[in-house]
């Protein structure tokens, strides 16, 4: 049977870092695709990744039995990020869109919609990138991501809805369909062409 | 329900959370209300597109290499007197204990340094010992191949690596060995085995098989070397054979024959035979290395320690 993350980090803990490498390959890969997604760089998502796992390494004695090491690894990572967003600061912005992927069986259309929705992603403020990428790509429950958080499931729920009705407005926006009428209000959605 | 009731509801829906006793009242509701039916599916839709935004492939063994680099210069620079590999294993328990009055922050970047310079980390690739590498074969090596060797034939030092081409770490050595062989032209020479972690690398048996299938055609370490330079672009592919054979076409081979070696089952048992020693060693991890036939408990951190390593070994001849 193959050790949990939990095991394999004890161990790790214990003094088996041979053990390392597995959590390495099992998780590198879902973090480069967090920190691309909320920093659009593939260059800094790798030197995040690194980073996370130097202080996995380095911390790896506040690391209990009682943890879960996915909510660890991800506190860890959002320590980076923030690390990594207070310095981008004070230096330049973040890039307008992500940096391009091929895709080569898409058609025009719908790259160019990609590309826009890519955009709008990176547009939103921090906090709601955040929880949309923790919950859409990361594809973490919402109590694993109120623990990550430290709010409660229901203020998650209502940040993901926020976040991903604010990303399609400014998508929107960005295709140049605006939605023009409060729906509140009026009960339905008007257009104009 | 009313509309705000309503919209409390579209986060679980869209991830497919919602409970089943409020489901029919939220579709019951979409179905009369066309601001929040049109809310919704917009909303659906966003979440959707989203998954398809692609995600560039990261360079694996190249953020692995840093890690480890990375690591071992900061312990080295702690502990610049201690040579890896030559140094028992050390207590992390122990070595925290007089630290215990010391900011938690502090023990925690001390102990760790303390460990890590002192038991001579090895940052390799586990093996899972609950599962096999491969189909089933016998415990004991089959009959005898020829091995893989590169460097001087009359080198006083044999460095014997068990690999694995998905490996992250052993691309990593594989720079380091490439640089020793060069390092030592006349005094080191290179003896490599299969050890394919397929529990955990899915296309790692199939990449050792490809190795092997080039040595069919005397091209044996092009594809070993290619193999690990375009790792991170086959370790993730689903169609890693497609990959093997652009690669065979690459350095020239003759594809046909190519993808007869691939497929044979001689092939698979000369890379199985490799394991089955692997594991007759007690393999416990990749890479693991012999300096010969003596096995390198802690792997040096960079090409430096390992060089000491094999300067040693070859004063010893």
């Amino acid at each position: 049977m193959e050790l949990t993350d939990n095991e394999v980090m004890l161990a790790v803990k214990d003094g088996a870092t041979d053990q390392f490498a597995l959590l390495f390959e099992r998780h590198h890969r879902p973090l480069f695709n967090f920190f691309y997604r909320m920093t659009g760089q593939r260059s800094a998502s790798e030197d995040l990744v690194q980073e996370v796992f130097l202080r996995i390494l380095k911390y790896r004695e506040t690391f209990h039995a009682d943890s879960q090491f996915r909510g660890w690894m991800y506190q860890i990572a959002r320590n980076v990020r923030m690390d990594y967003f207070r310095s981008r600061r004070s230096e330049d912005e973040l890039p307008s869109a992500l940096e391009p992927v091929r895709a080569p069986t898409s058609s025009l259309e719908v790259k160019e919609q990609t590309a826009l929705l890519e955009r709008a992603l990176l547009a939103l403020p921090e906090e709601k990138r955040e929880v949309l990428v923790l919950a859409r790509f990361q594809e973490m429950k919402y109590a694993e991501i109120a623990a990550l958080l430290n709010i409660e499931v229901g203020a998650v729920k209502v940040r993901v809805h926020r976040a991903l009705k604010e990303l399609r407005e400014v998508f929107l926006k960005m295709s140049g369909e605006k939605p023009i009428c409060n729906a509140k209000k009026f009960g339905i959605i008007l257009r104009i062409n | 329900m009313q509309c705000e009731e309503v919209r409390n509801y579209f986060a679980d829906q869209l991830i497919g959370a919602l409970d089943a006793s409020s489901e029919p009242a939220l579709l019951q509701h979409l179905a009369g209300c066309e601001a929040c039916r049109t809310e919704f599916d917009g909303l659906r839709n966003t979440w959707s597109q989203l998954q398809v935004i692609p995600v560039p492939e990261p360079d694996s063994a190249a953020m692995y290499e840093k890690i480890v680099t990375t690591f071992y210069q900061s312990t080295n620079r702690a502990h610049p007197e201690i040579a890896p590999g030559t140094v028992r294993r050390f207590n992390m328990r122990q070595a925290a204990k007089p630290l215990g009055l010391i900011a938690a922050s502090i023990i925690a970047v001390v102990a760790a340094t303390v460990f890590f310079s002192r038991c001579g980390v090895t940052l390799g690739c586990p093996v899972n010992h609950s599962e096999n590498t491969g189909p089933a074969v016998a415990s004991k090596a089959g009959p005898a191949e020829p091995v893989h060797m590169r460097g001087a034939d009359t080198a006083t030092v044999t460095l014997t690596e068990y690999g694995d081409y998905e490996c992250p770490p052993c691309s990593h050595y594989q720079l380091i060995v490439t640089r020793l062989l060069q390092e030592f032209p006349d005094r080191l020479k290179l003896e490599w085995h299969h050890f394919p972690l397929s529990t955990i690398h899915r296309n790692a048996l199939l990449a050792a098989k490809a190795a092997e299938a080039a040595g069919d055609q005397d091209h044996y370490w092009e594809m070993h070397d290619l193999l690990f330079t375009s790792q991170p672009k086959w370790s993730r592919s689903t169609d890693a054979e497609r990959e093997f054979i652009a690669m065979a076409n690459q350095i020239g081979l003759d594809g046909n024959l190519f993808i007869a070696s691939l497929h044979s089952s001689r092939t698979e048992q000369r890379v199985l035979a490799d394991a089955a020693r692997g594991r007759d060693l007690r393999i416990n991890g990749t890479p693991t290395f012999f300096i010969n036939g003596r096995r390198v408990d802690s792997l040096p951190g960079d090409f430096e320690a390992f060089a000491k390593l094999i300067a040693a070994a070859a004063n010893q001849n």
